[in-house]
């Protein structure tokens, strides 16, 4: 029994300590931004990476949810004769809620493994104590810039895929369905009002700091060789997304209540 | 002393008194003290496992001890910042036991790093031709300078260490820490290391504190001394030890079990140390 509790302690004890180093490494990357040294040409190198790097796969996701939202919701709105609702439909999902959280899972997927993977590695090598010996500071040289890299690429790649999703709903709009090309054009560009670019746009920030933070953290807390690298960019990935998706929740709970109260 | 204050006059390179660090339930260090002076090499034995490698880790600031106190160059590094901890590191120079070079960077920009962070950051005006020179010759120290424009997966376990030697020597440190230089090496390249290491002590005069738990390494930097005209080792040629100020340190069970000449180890009675000797 005194074993069991012992275990439940030692567990609990363990994801504590996660979150406090989570917290930790967050705020040291958040405040690296206000002392020297920057490490600038690191930080464009990141946002090749993370932001240039990713666009192929956000651009393809994009244009094929755009062009899957018009598939199955034209069929409904024909068969209640307001096929121009589709464009409405499509822009405002798109904008407020599909574009950001897909783009995010996307990135997550590749952004945060990578980074985990790169670090661990660097950790299991010794690459990082090196670094540490050598006089440079590892979270001002490798976590903050990926974490202004991911922050300044997300939103960035955000509006790129939602674009591409409108573009993928015109086309299938136009070609498979039959609906008329300019209505859907300038029913999508009105739906979509102030308060919905206002949360389409606020929340990519918010999750490129999760996914750079994350992945850091699970690539610098790498234990047990090249299998704990494995095992730490699969929690990186699992975690970063769980996270997206929660925090998403929240963040719309508490931007639809500013949007209310703002007028937007 | 308090944490972060003023170096005293003779307090040699590195000193540890009463250091203890442990993981979970097991304490794996129980109260190590031991000095290196300056100009003088340290070479800590001890069987795998037994924490050698933590004692550098300490020594350099990267592991924090459970308790005890750890000066760095007379200053109490125990409880210093990170950021407090930069300009005594640059003292300092390391060989990780696999090389620990940066595998995406070639071996120029392996041995110029801390020049080019420097200079990009640190405020000082180390021109390229600067760099590339000092580089070169550190290169050509360790006789690796046709390796430059390599990278780190090219190169072989021994090279790799000789440009780790030559990244720890690139800004002239007062003290080198070695982890296993020869570990995992044929004969011909471990003897190739340890010329290094013993060229680095008697060419440059950098104290050293070397891990191994390969005894006859242990010997051979008591008892020879780079010859810099034949640019080969000679046997010291009277009292090798006390000629290349060279003693022997054995941790065994977390503490510091023998601290002393190699002669006087020869002459330990002890099972253990005679176990060690065999």
């Amino acid at each position: 029994m005194q074993d069991v509790a012992a275990t439940v302690n030692d567990f609990f004890k363990g994801k504590i300590l996660a979150v406090q180093d989570y917290t930790l490494l967050s705020w040291r990357s958040l405040r690296n931004l206000f002392s020297p040294p920057r490490y600038l040409t690191d930080t464009l190198g990141q946002m090749d990476i993370i932001g240039v790097g990713s666009l192929p796969i956000v651009a393809l996701a994009g244009m094929f949810i755009g062009a899957v939202l018009v598939l199955q919701t034209a069929d409904q709105f024909v068969r209640f004769g307001s096929p121009a609702l589709t464009g409405d439909v499509v822009a405002i999902a798109l904008v407020r809620e599909i574009g950001p959280v897909i783009t995010a899972l996307l990135v997550a997927g590749r952004v945060a493994s990578g980074i985990a993977s790169e670090l661990g590695s660097m950790v299991v090598s010794e690459q990082i104590d090196a670094m540490r010996a050598l006089g440079t500071d590892p979270t001002k040289k490798l976590i903050t810039p990926r974490m202004v890299a991911t922050v300044t690429m997300l939103p960035l790649l955000t509006i790129i895929a939602d674009f591409l999703g409108l573009v993928g709903g015109f086309i299938v709009s136009y070609f498979v369905v039959g609906l008329n090309p300019v209505q859907y054009w300038v029913r999508s560009y009105n739906a979509i009002e102030f308060g919905d670019g206002v949360q389409g746009i606020t929340k990519p920030f918010v999750f490129g700091f999760i996914i750079s933070t994350i992945g850091c953290h699970f690539g610098l807390t790498v234990r047990g060789g090249t299998e704990g690298v494995g095992r730490a960019t699969t929690q990186a990935v699992v975690v970063a997304s769980v996270l997206i998706l929660v925090v998403n929740f929240f963040m719309a709970k508490v931007l639809l209540r500013v949007i209310e109260v703002m007028g937007w | 002393m308090v944490a972060g204050a003023a170096p005293t006059a003779d307090a040699g390179v590195i000193r540890f008194e009463d250091v203890r660090l442990g993981f979970g339930d097991r304490e794996v260090l129980s109260g190590v003290s031991f000095v290196l002076g300056r100009g003088e090499t340290l070479v800590l034995l001890g069987v795998t496992g037994s924490g050698k490698t933590l004692i550098l880790k300490l020594a350099l600031g990267l592991l924090r001890p459970a308790s005890g106190r750890i000066f760095l160059f007379g200053q109490d590094i125990t409880e210093l910042e990170e950021e407090d901890l930069y300009a005594l590191r640059a003292r300092l120079g390391i060989v990780f036991q696999e090389g620990a070079l940066f595998d995406s960077l070639t071996v120029f920009e392996n041995v110029a790093f801390r020049l080019l962070e420097e200079r990009e950051h640190g405020g000082k005006d180390h021109s390229d031709a600067e760099i590339e020179q000092r580089v070169r010759q550190v290169l050509r120290f360790v006789e690796l300078e046709p390796a430059i424009d390599k990278l780190p997966a090219e190169l072989s376990g021994g090279m790799k260490r000789r440009v780790g030697i030559a990244r720890a020597l690139i800004t002239e440190p007062d003290a080198i820490l070695y982890d296993s230089p020869t570990g995992g090496l044929d004969p011909v390249t471990s003897h190739t290391i340890n010329t290094l290491i013993i060229k680095s002590r008697d060419v440059s005069h950098v104290s050293a504190l070397v891990v191994t738990h390969r005894l006859q390494d242990a010997f051979t930097y008591a008892n020879h001394t780079f010859d810099a005209d034949a640019q080969q080792l000679r046997p010291a040629r009277t009292n090798g030890a006390q000629a290349t100020r060279t003693r022997f340190l054995l941790l065994r069970d977390g503490r510091i079990s023998f601290d002393g000449s190699p002669r006087d180890f020869q002459a330990q009675a002890d099972s253990y140390v005679q176990r060690f000797l065999a």
